[in-house]
């Protein structure tokens, strides 16, 4: 694993040399992760690999910016801010979404492989439902969750990707927790019946 | 129904971001609230549903091609306003521009000692050029060379007190110069005026850069083919110095100065009696005087020659007065209309209200709140551009 990591070095060294060849290693290494991310904060396939594929060409731009620490964390940050960007120029300029509210997606999920086809099936219904949650959280809310749950970030890289306190981001990441829980109460027949029984216990205590 | 910090504790005691201390508390409260237990169990199951999403696979490769990364005109030039080396040049150059401008802005400040009177009036220059394109003979004058540099040909200089001093002088005075008309025409056409012979052999100008341009008051010579002459116009004439003395008789002098330049090939006569004898017909009195009347001379005129007319010798900057420049340019308009044979090319009008450095002092005063004012421009980009460049490091 340290030969990894070393090849990586050594790749973002030419890369920032000017390299193309080794930053495309780079970029098919991480391609998957930036999409995810960006389909994860925009709910779009066809925007989120616009984002994706400008997230390569900025980073390329940028790359004698980069100082050290996790490659895919930076393209993560990048492509984070680039999706941030966006949604707040869409929020005050709405468009028409190009697949809506809905309708399917044509996002491509690895194969697991050893799943019946209803079981593949039935865990792509749940995860269109819960990113339909995710696309309901208000903006702040959706970056920081993003962020925590999609990509992992701890707090404080949280709170310097999206340039404020992790006590803002504790409580964002607080509450948007909280309205994914609600949001999925009203899906709860997709969920693994070990998550419907509490969702029901909870369903009842709560209201 | 739980707080909203009892839910930031969850999410964070889920996170495993608490105290050692705040996390030993909570656990204890969970061992009996049972209601704080479930929230923690459904936002458990909510995070690892959330956790649980698959990476999705990329719907295409994002690799670049040359041609993506090709940085476009816009981009160079915004990644210049973000380089550290294009922001110390430019504050280097700031401090340059300031200085320069701050250096001319002091000059300017202080007047030479001579000028004392005139400051405010305003310099204006004008010239009589072109002139008839029927009375332009340029081919006659073709291959003529002169020195090419400006100091070869001597700068009038006035005094700058003569505007009003002259005015209280009984004759011609050497510090009683009016002004001067600047008129070229061929060494040759001057010999032949005659006028030459009579000139002072010391001249009573001050010739700026000019000094090894004269012996004065020699003739045209083998070798010597330009000539400037000097004609003073005093305050006495009754032409040009209308306020003080209107009736008064213009006294002149003439003073000649010889240019030591190559033979000019092919210079065409022409009569300095004319241009002398015009400016006597423009006058008040509308006589026409011969040019043998040299002491009823009423313009002052400095002659002289210049190569070509497409390739004219820088003029010293010339200034008028507003008493006496309406009537020398008619004088020397009328002048040269009546030459029969002109070859004056360029003229220009002189009179100085004042010293020759007066009339740089506004434009160096212009030019340096211009260099300031370029330089605090400058100055401003500079300190954006550093601070930009120090933002993207």
């Amino acid at each position: 694993m340290v030969g990894i990591a070393e090849d990586e070095q050594l790749e973002i060294l030419a890369a920032v040399r000017g390299d193309l060849g080794a930053f495309n290693s780079l970029v098919l290494r991480y391609q998957d992760s930036v999409y995810t991310t960006a389909y994860r904060l925009m709910g779009d396939s066809a925007r989120a690999a616009d984002a994706a594929q400008e997230t390569m060409i900025i980073a390329y731009q940028r790359l004698a910016s980069y100082r050290g620490g996790s490659f895919r964390g930076w393209l993560l940050r990048i492509v984070t801010n680039l999706c941030y960007d966006e949604l707040r120029r869409q929020r005050r300029r709405p468009t028409i979404s190009l697949s809506p509210e809905g309708q399917e997606d044509d996002i491509d999920i690895p194969d697991a492989g050893v799943d019946s086809p209803e079981e593949v099936a039935q865990q792509r219904e749940l995860e269109r439902a819960i990113q339909l949650c995710i696309d309901r959280l208000n903006l702040d809310q959706r970056m920081v969750l993003v962020l925590s749950d999609i990509d992992e970030m701890d707090y404080q890289t949280i709170a310097t990707t999206l340039k404020t306190q992790v006590g803002t981001v504790k409580s964002r990441l607080s509450r948007a927790r909280a309205s994914v829980r609600e949001c999925l109460k009203s899906v709860r027949e997709l969920l693994p019946t070990s998550y419907r029984l509490l969702y029901d216990d909870s369903g009842t205590e709560k209201t | 129904m739980i707080s909203d910090s009892d839910l930031q504790l969850l999410n964070t005691y889920l996170d495993g971001a608490l105290s050692p201390a705040e996390r030993m508390a909570l656990e204890a409260r969970l061992t009996t609230d049972a209601i704080l237990g479930r929230e923690l169990e459904t936002l458990r199951a909510t995070r690892s549903l959330l956790r649980g999403l698959p990476t999705l696979r990329a719907p295409r490769n994002f690799t670049l091609t040359p041609a993506m990364v090709r940085p476009s005109q816009a981009t160079r030039i915004f990644q210049l306003t973000q380089s550290v080396w294009v922001g110390g040049l430019s504050a280097a150059a700031s401090v340059l521009l300031i200085v320069l401008g701050l250096a001319l802005v002091r000059t300017a400040g202080n007047p030479a000692p001579n000028s004392v009177v005139n400051v405010a009036a305003p310099a204006s220059t004008f010239a009589v050029q072109p002139l008839e394109a029927a009375a332009l003979p340029t081919q006659s004058m073709t291959g003529a060379r002169l020195p090419t540099t400006p100091a070869a040909f001597p700068t009038l200089t006035f005094d700058p007190a003569m505007a009003d001093i002259a005015a209280s002088m009984p004759l011609a005075s050497p510090e009683g110069v009016l002004g001067s008309v600047l008129v070229t025409m061929s060494a040759e056409s001057m010999a032949d005026t005659g006028l030459f012979e009579s000139a002072p052999a010391e001249t009573p100008f001050t010739l700026q850069g000019g000094a090894d341009s004269a012996p004065a008051g020699a003739p045209a010579a083998d070798g010597l083919s330009a000539a400037i002459v000097l004609f003073t116009m005093t305050p006495n004439a009754k032409t040009f110095s209308p306020t003080p003395a209107p009736t008064q008789t213009l006294e002149s002098q003439a003073y000649s100065f010889m240019a030591p330049v190559p033979p000019v090939e092919g210079t065409p006569t022409a009569q300095l009696e004319s241009a002398a004898g015009l400016a006597n017909q423009s006058g008040a009195s509308s006589t026409a005087t011969r040019p043998d009347d040299q002491p009823e001379l009423e313009a002052a005129m400095a002659l002289r020659l210049l190569p070509t007319a497409t390739d004219p010798l820088p003029l010293p900057t010339m200034r008028r007065t507003q008493t006496s420049a309406p009537t020398l340019e008619r004088a020397l308009g009328d002048a040269l209309a009546q030459m029969p044979t002109p070859t004056m090319t360029t003229a220009t009008i002189v009179a100085a209200p004042s010293a020759s450095t007066l009339a740089e002092e506004p434009s160096a005063s212009l030019a340096g709140t211009v260099l300031l004012g370029m330089g605090g421009v400058l100055g401003v980009l500079a300190v954006i551009i550093l601070l930009r460049a120090s933002r993207r490091r």
